[in-house]
């Protein structure tokens, strides 16, 4: 698979401080990548490294294959970097034609991502007036512009109401879906990222402390079942045969079934008729977010 | 580079500002004109200096330290437009480039609508028509100031790029202040033994372009009015001072762009 991005060992020092602390990564073409970190973790600031909006202290940083940072690959990069740089006192419109003009885009794309963002019916109101969700939209289109390989959104729906959240969502997922688009995706919003992502980034104090998949994460975040019974052993061998070796274990005095949440009524009533005391049933879960939780040390 | 300065172009004649500050440059150029209808004796070399040279008075009296940093500097700063420029592969110095060159055609543009209007306003109402339209003389003293205006303009950019709006404008102000300039200039009559003040202020009258070119203005005033002995102006070091100006400032500029980190 080509990697659009690799980076190698990257740091980046603020005085003492690394805000990117030795980060090796590799966002492969067609990946929709997740970072998650607390406030100040280093995320944005690895993706002003990754534009060229900051310099690395150290490490490499290869795009498109290019070991430099040129105009030949940065300019099949899109971004949307914390707020929105706009013109504020013009229109939507007028802030597309004059990125147009740097990005090579024509007025049909301008019209295009106007329609992808739902900005059509602005017509000449300023963007300084427009809404923060607006902004935000208008933001993303002016990423659009030009029709970039590569993506780069640091908290894409930031200010967009449910609805809105869900258009940049389905967004997100066809131009990677129709056009094979590789995204670069932060956000707040673990919910909202794990109904998109393929590959999360945890970042905690500048280190990438893992990358892993997001089905590799779904196989790690299982729902389960903790059942308190007289016969623990009987009980594993009755539900093993039920269910599969694979999701059944024993823990401590209880009985662990994974993936089966949805069955515990029909789960005691088969334990109950095969002559076993079932004196509790709990169910458990290591979702998402806990997961990343615990990863980065604390709260998000 | 061609694409940055077509976009930087588009922002700039979309700006009110330009047509408010030629609008200015216009009436000072048209009141000037309407003037000479009353001067007995005047003619058209009168009408052609007074249009050309109204808008370096202009410039650095009142207008010109507002320009570049309105300009510039605002892109710069925190939440500029720069990000969405620089992610997308072009250079810090192609963006300074252009945006240097764009400034260059703002300042064209209002020198020539300007004059332009105030010399087609004038021609009707001066009393000469016979005579030479410029002399030698004037057309060398006119090539000197658009040197030394190009190299006070360097040092208005190096300000609006290496700061904020509010502290460009503010140094940019003072310095191109012509009240600080007349201090500098007369400080010789505050010296109390009159020897040593006298030669730092010719130093700086001389070297300093922002200033030597107030002098010019001042003494070009007083050259329209038949009093030209009042100032003497020495024009040997203008050319010299502004290409060594320009060359810092611009060289200053770059170093400072160059070096730019885009953090927020």
């Amino acid at each position: 698979m080509e990697a659009v991005l690799r980076t190698e060992h990257l740091t980046k020092t603020f005085g003492n401080k690394a805000a990117v602390n030795d980060v090796s990564m590799t966002i492969e073409k067609g990946d929709i990548s997740g970072f998650i970190g607390k406030n100040g973790a280093g995320k944005t600031t690895l993706m002003r490294l990754v534009l060229n909006l900051i310099f690395p202290t150290s490490g490499t940083i290869e795009l498109f294959g290019e070991s430099k940072l040129t105009k030949a690959n940065l300019s099949r990069t899109g971004s949307l970097i914390e707020a929105p740089t706009l013109f504020l006192n013009c229109s939507a419109r007028e802030n597309l034609k004059r990125f147009a003009i740097l990005y090579g885009a024509d007025n049909n794309d301008i019209e295009n991502v106007l329609k992808e963002v739902d900005l059509t019916g602005t017509g000449n109101k300023k963007a300084g007036k427009f809404s923060f969700g607006m902004k935000q939209r208008l933001g993303i289109a002016i990423a659009l512009l030009g029709n970039p390989d590569f993506i780069i959104l640091d908290e894409p729906v930031n200010g967009l109401d449910p609805e809105g959240m869900k258009e940049i969502r389905d967004l997100i997922l066809r131009l990677n879906r129709e056009k094979g688009t590789t995204f670069l995706i932060s956000s707040h919003l673990i919910d909202e990222l794990s109904k998109v992502v393929t590959k999360y980034g945890i970042i905690r104090d500048g280190v990438l402390v893992e990358e892993i998949s997001a089905e590799n994460l779904k196989k790690k975040c299982t729902h389960t079942l903790k059942i308190t019974v007289d016969n623990v052993d009987g009980a594993k061998a009755l539900l093993s045969a039920a269910y599969g070796n694979d999701c059944v274990s024993v823990d401590g005095g209880t009985v662990v079934i994974s993936d089966h949440n949805d069955e515990s009524a029909e789960i005691n009533k088969k334990l109950f008729e095969s002559g076993f005391s079932v004196s509790g049933i709990e169910t458990a879960a290591t979702d998402i977010e806990s997961y990343f939780i615990e990863m980065m040390g604390g709260e998000l | 580079m061609g694409r940055l300065i077509r976009y930087e172009l588009r922002k700039l004649f979309s700006s009110k500002l330009l047509y408010i500050i030629t609008a200015i440059f216009t009436t000072r150029t048209v009141l000037q004109a309407i003037v000479l209808a009353f001067i007995e004796n005047s003619s058209i070399s009168m009408l052609v200096n007074s249009s050309l040279y109204g808008f370096f008075a202009l410039y650095v009296l009142f207008v010109g330290a507002w320009i570049a940093p309105t300009f510039i500097s605002p892109d710069y700063s925190s939440g500029g437009i720069l990000p969405n420029v620089v992610s997308r592969g072009y250079s810090r110095i192609q963006v300074f480039l252009a945006k240097y060159i764009s400034l260059i055609v703002f300042h064209v543009f209002a020198f020539v609508v300007s004059s332009a209007i105030g010399i087609i306003v004038g021609l009707p109402l001066v009393r000469d028509m016979s005579g030479t339209v410029m002399n030698s003389m004037q057309l060398d003293r006119l090539l000197k100031m658009f040197i030394a205006c190009f190299a006070t303009l360097s040092l208005q950019v190096l300000f609006s790029v290496a700061c904020r709006i509010k502290s460009a404008v503010f140094f940019s102000i003072l310095s191109t202040n012509p009240f600080l300039a007349l201090i500098v200039c007369f400080l010789p009559f505050f010296s109390p033994n009159g020897r040593f003040i006298p030669w730092l202020s010719k130093f700086i009258m001389d070297w300093y372009v922002p200033f030597a070119y107030i002098k010019v203005i001042i003494s070009n005033a007083f050259e329209q009015i038949g009093a030209a002995s009042v100032i003497k102006v020495d024009f040997s070091y203008l050319v010299i001072s502004s290409i060594i100006m320009f060359a810092l400032s611009f060289g200053g500029s770059i170093w400072v762009v160059s070096r730019k980190e885009i953090s927020k």
